[in-house]
C-alpha cells in the first residue's frame, strides 16, 4: 500500500508532465497554423503546373526523358519522409510500417530498390532493419524551404535522367486536417500526364492541342517547367509532411493532457480516501485509549 | 469572356475569374488575350499584368515576375513566381532593392550567376515601382 507521501509526489509528478504536454500542444497548434497556411496556398500552384505539363504533353510535339514511362520499372528510388522528433502518435510508425511493407512486397519485383530517407525516425528504423539508404536528410521541420526541396529534387532527377532509376516514388503523410493524416505513396517520376485541359484523344476538339503555339520553342519551355514541377512537388510533399506532423503531435499531446488529467483525478481520489482512513484510525485509537483510561 | 486564374507558389491570387481582356508581359513583349484566343503557351518576363473583369470597364493591375502563361479553350492559367497588387507593394522596400541591385551590378568582378541574380532583382524592383507609381 502506497503511503500518503508517495501518492502526493506522484500527483505532483503527473501534474508536471501534464504541464509539459499542454505546452507542447500549444506550440504544435501554433506551428500547425503556419504550416497549414503554407500548404493550402501551395496546392493550387502544384496542381496547375501539372495540368500545364499535361497540356504540353497532349500536343505530342515534345519528348523529354522525365515524361517517358516504362511499363515495368526495374530500378526504383523511394523517398520516405518522416519527422526528426517523436511524441506525435502514430505519425512515424505508420510511415515506417508502410515503407517496410512496400519494401517487403516489392523487393522481388525490382532489380534495384534504393531508399532516400528524410527525418531521423526513418533513418533509425531502417538502420535497425539493416536496409542501407542511398542518402539521408535531417532537420526538415525546422526549415522546410524551397531551396532544400529543390536540392533533393535535383539529385533525384539527375539520377533518373542518367538512367540510374526508372521510377521515383515518395511515401509521406498527407495532411488531411488538423486531426487526421494519411500515408500516401505517390509516383513522382516519370510525370503522370493523365490530366489535360484539352479534349481526350479521338474526341472533337482534340486537334486543338496540336495547334498550341509555343513562345519560345517547346523544348526550351518543357525542360524548365519539368524541373520546376518536380521541385514544387517535392516541396509540396515535404510541406504536407511537416503540417501533418504538427497536427499529429497536437492531437497526441491533447490526448496525453487529457489522460494526465484523468490520472490526477484518480490519484487525488485515492489520496483523499487514504487520508480519511488514516484519520478514522487515529480517532478510533484516541477514543479507545480514553475508554481504557476511564475503565 | 473567359476564365482566368493566377497562382504563385505562395498563394492563389485569382481563381477562375471571368474576364473580358487580359494583357500579359510575354516572352516576346506585351501580349493581349481576348476571348477566342488560339491555344498558346509562353514564358513570361517581369512586368505588369492587366485584366478587365466581366462587366467592368476599369483595368486591374498586378506586378508579376517570371512564370508561364497558358491559353487553352477552357481558360487562361498564369503561373508566376510572385504577384502583387498595387496595395501590396512596399514602395520604400522596392526602392531600396533597386538601389542595392544597381550598386551590386556596378561591381566589375561580379560572378556571372550573381550578375543574373541582381539583374533579376533590379527588373523586379523596377516593375514594382512602376505599378506603385500609377
Amino acid at each position: 500500500m502506497a503511503s500518503l507521501k508517495d501518492i502526493r509526489s506522484r500527483i505532483s509528478s503527473v501534474k508536471n508532465t501534464q504541464q509539459i504536454t499542454r505546452a507542447m500542444k500549444m506550440v504544435s497548434a501554433a506551428k500547425l497554423r503556419r504550416a497549414q497556411h503554407n500548404i493550402v496556398n501551395l496546392r493550387p500552384y502544384a496542381h496547375y503546373i501539372l495540368s500545364v505539363i499535361g497540356d504540353i504533353a497532349a500536343t505530342q510535339r515534345v519528348s523529354h526523358p522525365l515524361l517517358k514511362s516504362v511499363d515495368q520499372p526495374k530500378k526504383v528510388l523511394v523517398l520516405v519522409v518522416t519527422s526528426d522528433r517523436g511524441l506525435c502518435g502514430g505519425f512515424n510508425a505508420n510511415i515506417n510500417k508502410f515503407a517496410h511493407e512496400f519494401y517487403q512486397s516489392n523487393k522481388s519485383n525490382y532489380e534495384k530498390m534504393d531508399f532516400l530517407l528524410v527525418g531521423k525516425k526513418a533513418i533509425e528504423f531502417f538502420k535497425k532493419r539493416e536496409i542501407p539508404p542511398v542518402d539521408t536528410m535531417l532537420n526538415l521541420a525546422k526549415d522546410v524551404s524551397y531551396p532544400l526541396a529543390a536540392k533533393v529534387a535535383d539529385r533525384c532527377m539527375r539520377a533518373f535522367t542518367e538512367g540510374e532509376y526508372e521510377a521515383v516514388y515518395l511515401i509521406y503523410n498527407q495532411f488531411k486536417s488538423a486531426i487526421s493524416q494519411e500515408v500516401i505513396c505517390e509516383r513522382l517520376l516519370p510525370v503522370d500526364l493523365s490530366s489535360t485541359n484539352f479534349a481526350e484523344k479521338g474526341q472533337p476538339g482534340a486537334m486543338f492541342a496540336q495547334d498550341l503555339i509555343f513562345e519560345p520553342e517547346p523544348e526550351e519551355i518543357i525542360d524548365e517547367l519539368l524541373n520546376k514541377h518536380f521541385a514544387v512537388q517535392v516541396y509540396r510533399c515535404m510541406s504536407e509532411s511537416v503540417a501533418a506532423e504538427h497536427g499529429a503531435r497536437m492531437s497526441a499531446m491533447e490526448n496525453a493532457t487529457k489522460n494526465a488529467g484523468e490520472m490526477i483525478d484518480n490519484l487525488t481520489l485515492t489520496y483523499n480516501k487514504l487520508r480519511q482512513a488514516s484519520i478514522t484510525t487515529e480517532l478510533i485509537e484516541i477514543t479507545s485509549g480514553a475508554e481504557a483510561l476511564k475503565g | 469572356m473567359f476564365l482566368f486564374s493566377l497562382v504563385t507558389p505562395e498563394k492563389k491570387v485569382i481563381t477562375d475569374q471571368e474576364v473580358e481582356e487580359l494583357l500579359v508581359p510575354g516572352f516576346r513583349g506585351q501580349l493581349n488575350i481576348l476571348p477566342g484566343h488560339a491555344p498558346l503557351m509562353t514564358t513570361l518576363s517581369v512586368g505588369i499584368l492587366t485584366y478587365r473583369e466581366k462587366g467592368s470597364s476599369t483595368f486591374r493591375e498586378v506586378a508579376i515576375s517570371w512564370g508561364y502563361c497558358e491559353v487553352t479553350p477552357k481558360g487562361v492559367i498564369v503561373l508566376a513566381e510572385t504577384a502583387e497588387t498595387k496595395d501590396e507593394i512596399d514602395r520604400d522596400r522596392a526602392q531600396e532593392a533597386l538601389k542595392k541591385a544597381e550598386k551590386a551590378l556596378m561591381d566589375p568582378d561580379l560572378e556571372p550567376d550573381q550578375m543574373k541574380k541582381f539583374q533579376r532583382k533590379m527588373e523586379r524592383a523596377r516593375s514594382r515601382l512602376e505599378l506603385a507609381a500609377h
